[in-house]
């Protein structure tokens, strides 16, 4: 096979040739890395330097565990469950600081977020990125994750329930009340007469 | 290939790290199953226990005891068997709520399918009769666990509130009786104008409750002489009905 044609295989079926031969793992570092730095930084707000020795500590957890890899779940909702476990244990066992969370500008994502809040002003993207950055670091921990899953990772209900150990219901719940909180502080930021 | 991709790789071969065998996690995954329904039986066992003091105790005596018959619930529940309870409760809760699939369902479902499980398995057992075994086994035992809980012996252990329960030791004669109570003492009672109810002859060995009056030096006047098996109980009168009867007599 060329690397063109592991590039196209299944997350499922590079697990269990990982199994076989470790040097396959290349293949699922390669799928899974940006994502996972991206996922990291914008839910625990790391530099990135730390996001790159977190997701690395991410991949060794996650050939450790191979094994217990359920076929029945999405590879990505595993390893995504073990980066969030990986994050959550790195920031709270570092020196704690306010939190920075980090938005790609370039990512588009965030415009579905933009329409589910109602946001009616169909602003300059670089505009609107910066207020919602500064509305995320305010969100509480449990909404913001649930957000960032939802519009920045593009994750299902059913993902996110895989992801952060949550009933679909608890999903539906938190998706909710987040992005009412999230509106309300926009509005509270004064963002509401430019952008809400 | 990445720069983390290579490091990754690095690190696997320099520290020989090596996926962990698949047992390790089915084992973990068994443990969870299995310390949870364990831990489901022992909260049915602790539910038929609780049946069983609930249907077996003496709700009706409170005024004997001078108190009001909330007082005498407050005293009587089972505590130390809802704790068991509770706490097994949490431990079947943290192991489901940890198997492979358990985040995904909510935890008050959780919780109320554990009680609703414990409490219909808990019924068979009761009439399976565990909860008596188990209640009497403790009791003969275990000397903490009579400390532990208030049970139907602390009620008839009360002479100085007329009532006092044990074993017909001696049949002196037709009208008295040695009787040892569950503390081991004897009591010499008068049972000449006593009603043994409920179809009860004294034989020694028997296993009585008595209500009468308490004549000091472990002397005990019998008014009503009663089985003690549970299945035979009945409802001991009120004393301000039985005041009223005693003085209709005179």
């Amino acid at each position: 096979m060329t690397e063109q044609q592991f590039k196209q295989t299944s997350d499922q079926e590079l697990v269990k040739l990982t199994l076989q031969d470790k040097s396959f793992y290349v293949f699922l570092v390669e799928r899974y890395e940006e994502k996972l730095r991206w996922y990291v930084r914008r839910t625990v707000g790391v530099t990135v330097e730390e996001a790159e020795d977190i997701v690395q500590e991410v991949f060794i957890k996650t050939y450790l565990n191979l094994n217990d890899f359920d076929p029945q779940l999405k590879f990505s909702s595993w390893i995504y469950r073990i980066a969030h476990n990986e994050a959550i244990n790195y920031v709270r066992y570092r020196k704690r600081r306010p939190l920075t969370v980090e938005l790609d500008q370039a990512d588009n994502d965030w415009l579905l977020l933009r329409d589910d809040l109602d946001i009616v002003q169909s602003a300059d993207q670089a505009l609107l990125v910066e207020p919602l950055r500064q509305a995320l670091e305010q969100l509480e921990d449990k909404y913001r994750q649930v957000l960032i899953l939802r519009y920045w990772e593009d994750k299902d209900y059913q993902e996110i329930s895989d992801i952060l150990h949550l009933p679909l219901g608890s999903v539906a719940t938190l998706l909710n009340r987040g992005k009412k909180q999230l509106k309300q502080i926009l509005q509270d930021n004064n963002f509401g007469q430019t952008y809400v | 290939m990445s720069d983390l991709a290579l490091k990754t790789l690095s690190r696997l071969e320099t520290e020989h790290l090596k996926p962990r065998p698949r047992w390790h996690f089915l084992l973990k995954n068994y443990v969870l199953w299995g310390v949870g329904i364990f831990s489901l039986l022992l909260g049915s066992v602790a539910v038929a226990t609780i049946i069983f003091m609930l249907t077996d105790h003496e709700w009706e005596v409170y005024e004997y005891l001078d108190r009001t018959w909330w007082q005498h619930v407050l005293i009587s529940l089972p505590y130390f068997w809802l704790i068991v309870l509770a706490g097994l409760t949490v431990l079947t809760f943290y192991n489901f709520k940890h198997t492979r699939y358990g985040y995904r369902y909510m935890s008050y479902l959780v919780t109320l399918g554990s009680i609703i499980i414990s409490l219909l398995l808990g019924l068979v057992l009761y009439w399976r009769g565990l909860g008596a075994t188990l209640d009497n086994l403790l009791s003969n035992q275990l000397p903490l666990y009579n400390k532990l809980v208030y049970t139907k012996q602390d009620v008839w252990q009360n002479p100085e509130h007329g009532l006092l329960g044990g074993y017909i030791i001696e049949l002196i004669d037709g009208n008295n009786f040695l009787l040892r109570d569950f503390a081991n003492n004897w009591w010499q009672v008068y049972s000449r104008d006593a009603e043994w109810s409920y179809g009860v002859k004294p034989k020694v060995g028997l296993l009585v409750k008595i209500t009468g009056d308490n004549w000091g030096g472990r002397r005990f006047y019998a008014e009503d002489i009663l089985p003690w098996k549970s299945y035979q109980r009945v409802k001991v009168k009120p004393l301000k009905q039985k005041s009223v009867v005693k003085s209709t007599t005179k």
